[in-house]
């Protein structure tokens, strides 16, 4: 079995041959092992399960996403990967090594950027690396190579001897970022790494992640509540809910698969016959009365007149819908304030399977 | 290797982190100043053996029985811790005018006055009076005993003389005269004689020895620097306690424990690196403010400093041990504070840290003893006042790695890193 501690202690951070964009493993993915493989994972709190019977694999050099609602379980799964608390049944096979027997080994492969600002503020950027990678058993050269390597990565070697108390919001996260980094990892696990981040600190981590899939040739399972980051950064999404996965698969394929049009429409008034009458036209499969904002980043808006009553209406065919609901709205003797269409995308995946909007 | 490197971490904290220095450095110093200068006067009092001084004006210079008096009021001196002056402040004779005039001005409180004639009135068995005068503001409890033990000295003088001056009247009046009289009374001047040594001549009679219960020595009472200095370093080692749940919190909060667990790092080397720097942080405190109280206010540390180190490894454990305690059980920044005010002042209060147990009333001694304070301060006050050695406060040392082991014990029971 080959020594993966060896080789991450002797070297710094591993290189691999640059690809060019990013990954391209979905025409091979079928081929290649599995880097992550889990198996029924299950963490019970009592007679609630956290995470209820996760099955699903990860290949190498992949960026998975990890897309969920609160309290769906993501946190508990990357806890079970990270060896920070053990599954209550079930397993995962990381790397060639298995997470309950081999913990050590697994945790030498894993990097966790954790969504809390896990640093100590008191203590400079250096001292906060030279620390963690102390405890990833780096001495030396080596260590002071790989903090200098990883500073460089998340664009913060000029700010090495600050302390962590003087960096902004962004610039926190980066250091975060280098923490993970300094034993070369094979896994990198981001959880929630944009949380409250200038938008140029956004764009550098970004960068960092691709590069560090790309350059250094880490898989990489990513969360976030910025469905943009995940449609940007990732090929495959996990999607999970109740502690269970829902989904996964390339986002082409779940926006094909689950993703429905919707047609926003805003009346000046509301009657209570109107969702009857409208779910019964023959393009129109379910009208819902909707408080929050519509979707405007992917939505087109014909109208923008006053906030009365809004409805949504799901549809697999926007145009037909169209073309059937604004004589309904006449015939019902309302007046159209607004029309939108909101395309189908990976927020209208997660909102079809989960019911409820990502930031919710 | 993991755990020093996880105690350096935390040793940069807090070095980093002024606020915590003058807590627990510059904090106690501060107190350990102001209270030995404000008591003192109060502590000086309890060792003093400065002896009681007395004025004695003697108009009867060449009289037999005055010279006698001085000679017994000088040999009585020293073991009643009084001393009897006859010369003014400026050496001349005292007289009566001047010794009534140095205690108005109160720079002497007492005088005794022998009157001119004292010896030949006294020998004639006429009745004479000896003045005691005092400052009526002096100390009651010094003039009262004082004025005993002069009347005592005067009595031994006078009476032995009264006696045979009687004996002899009545001999003459029964009649008895010549060498039996004579004889009669050379044996009473010779029984009431205290300037007759010879076995021979003397009588049993009865001698007065002042002792101490069998085993029980004298007590010794602490200077102010040896109780301030122990008291406010045990009181201020035991600030460790919300340093360091504090600490703990804000690992957990932080989410800095999630990021080590997830490191190849196994929970007791984590839960030890945590637990070390603080444990070292006490000794520091410890070896600093004694350091400076020894060098810098003369306090005396005895002559086993074995026995302080151990107490101070003992009582630097029990504090650590607290402070896991308390972060076993606090959730909040406000639950460390408020336990750790009540841990510091009430046990410190109890365990004689900030009252002197020289001053507290027995059951409160016995109190401090339900208090690793009060088994740290009498263990400090053991060797540095009473000549303790490393066996001698052995008892204090296996009672507070007792605390320690209990509170640890708990404290591992319920701590959780997240």
């Amino acid at each position: 079995m080959i020594n993966v501690i060896d080789s991450a202690v002797a070297e710094p951070l591993t290189r691999t041959v640059a690809g060019s964009g990013l990954p391209t493993l979905a025409s091979d993915e079928s081929v290649k092992a599995p880097y992550v493989q889990i198996q029924g994972l299950v963490k019970q709190y009592g007679s609630l399960p956290a995470v209820n019977g996760l099955s699903f694999s990860i290949y190498p050099g992949e960026i998975l996403g990890l897309l969920g609602p609160n309290g769906a379980g993501k946190t508990t799964l990357i806890n079970m990967l990270s060896g920070i608390i053990p599954p209550t049944s079930g397993t995962a096979n990381i790397g060639g090594y298995d997470l309950l027997r081999d913990s050590p080994q697994v945790k030498q492969l894993i990097g966790i950027i954790p969504q809390d600002l896990a640093l100590y503020p008191m203590l400079s950027a250096y001292d906060n690396l030279f620390f963690f990678g102390k405890i990833y058993g780096l001495h030396n050269r080596l260590l002071k190579e790989r903090i200098a390597q990883a500073l460089e990565i998340v664009g913060l070697s000029d700010r090495a001897k600050a302390r962590i108390e003087t960096f902004s919001g962004g610039m926190k996260r980066r250091v975060n970022i280098a923490a993970g980094l300094l034993h070369n990892p094979r896994l990198l696990i981001l959880d929630e790494p944009t949380v409250g981040v200038d938008p140029q600190s956004r764009n550098h981590i970004f960068e960092s992640v691709r590069r560090l899939n790309q350059e250094f040739g880490m898989t990489i399972i990513y969360t976030s509540h910025y469905i943009e980051e995940i449609e940007t950064l990732c090929r495959r999404v996990a999607i999970m809910d109740h502690g269970q996965l829902i989904a996964l698969d390339t986002k082409e394929a779940l926006i094909a698969n689950h993703a429905q049009g919707m047609v926003y429409l805003g009346l000046d008034r509301f009657e209570p016959q109107v969702i009857e009458y409208l779910e019964a036209l023959p393009s129109i499969e379910q009208v819902e009365v909707v408080t929050e904002e519509p979707l405007t980043s992917t939505s087109q808006s014909a109208s923008e007149v006053g906030s009365g009553t809004r409805l949504r209406c799901k549809t697999g065919q926007a145009q037909n819908a169209l073309l059937e609901l604004i004589p309904a709205v006449n015939a019902l003797g309302l007046k159209l304030t607004s029309l939108e269409i909101g395309q189908p995308n990976l927020e209208a995946v997660f909102l079809q399977l989960t019911g409820k909007k990502l930031r919710e | 290797m993991k755990v020093f490197s996880i105690t350096a971490k935390d040793l940069k904290i807090i070095f980093n982190e002024r606020g915590s220095l003058i807590t627990l450095f510059v904090s106690p110093l501060m107190f350990i100043i102001v209270l030995s200068l404000a008591l003192g006067q109060s502590f000086n009092s309890l060792n003093d053996t400065t002896p009681v001084r007395v004025l004695v004006v003697n108009d009867d210079p060449q009289g037999p029985l005055a010279t006698r008096l001085l000679a017994n009021m000088s040999k009585a001196g020293k073991p009643n811790g009084m001393e009897f002056e006859t010369n003014d402040p400026d050496g001349r004779l005292l007289e009566a005018a001047r010794a009534e005039s140095l205690i108005k001005d109160r720079k002497r409180s007492m005088a005794l006055f022998i009157p001119k004639g004292f010896s030949e009135d006294v020998l004639a068995g006429r009745k004479v009076t000896v003045r005691f005068m005092s400052d009526p503001a002096a100390a009651q409890q010094i003039v009262k005993p004082t004025q005993a033990v002069l009347l005592s000295l005067v009595d031994q003088v006078v009476e032995p003389v009264l006696l045979q001056v009687s004996v002899s009247r009545m001999l003459e009046k029964g009649g008895v005269i010549g060498p039996t009289a004579t004889e009669i009374n050379r044996q009473i001047a010779v029984a009431v004689s205290s300037d007759d040594t010879r076995p021979e001549n003397r009588l049993g009679g009865a001698t007065f020895e002042a002792v101490n219960p069998a085993g029980v020595t004298a007590p010794k009472y602490p200077s102010v620097y040896q109780q301030n200095v122990p008291g406010f370093t045990i009181m201020y080692i035991f600030f460790i306690v919300t340093e360091l749940a504090g600490s703990v919190l804000r690992e957990r909060t932080d989410g800095t424990f999630r990021r080590l667990l997830a490191a190849p790092v196994g929970r007791p080397a984590l839960l030890m690196g945590k637990l070390l720097p603080y444990y070292l942080v006490s000794l520091l405190q410890v070896g600093v403010l004694f350091g400076i109280g020894a060098v810098v206010f003369g306090m005396g540390l005895g002559e086993h400093p074995l026995g302080l180190l151990l107490i101070t490894m003992s009582v630097a454990a029990c504090a650590t041990s607290l402070g896991l305690l308390v972060a076993a059980f606090a959730r909040t920044t406000q639950q460390i504070s408020g336990i750790g005010t009540i841990i510091v002042l009430v046990l410190a209060s109890i365990g004689g840290c900030l009252v002197p147990p020289v001053f507290m009333p027995d059951f409160m001694n016995n109190l401090a003893l339900f208090t690793p304070h009060g088994w740290a301060l009498f263990g400090y006050q053991d060797v540095m006042v009473r000549g303790a050695d490393w066996i001698g406060i052995l008892p204090n040392v296996g009672v507070l790695l007792g605390f320690a082991a209990v509170f640890f014990l708990v404290a591992a029971r319920r701590f959780r890193f997240n």
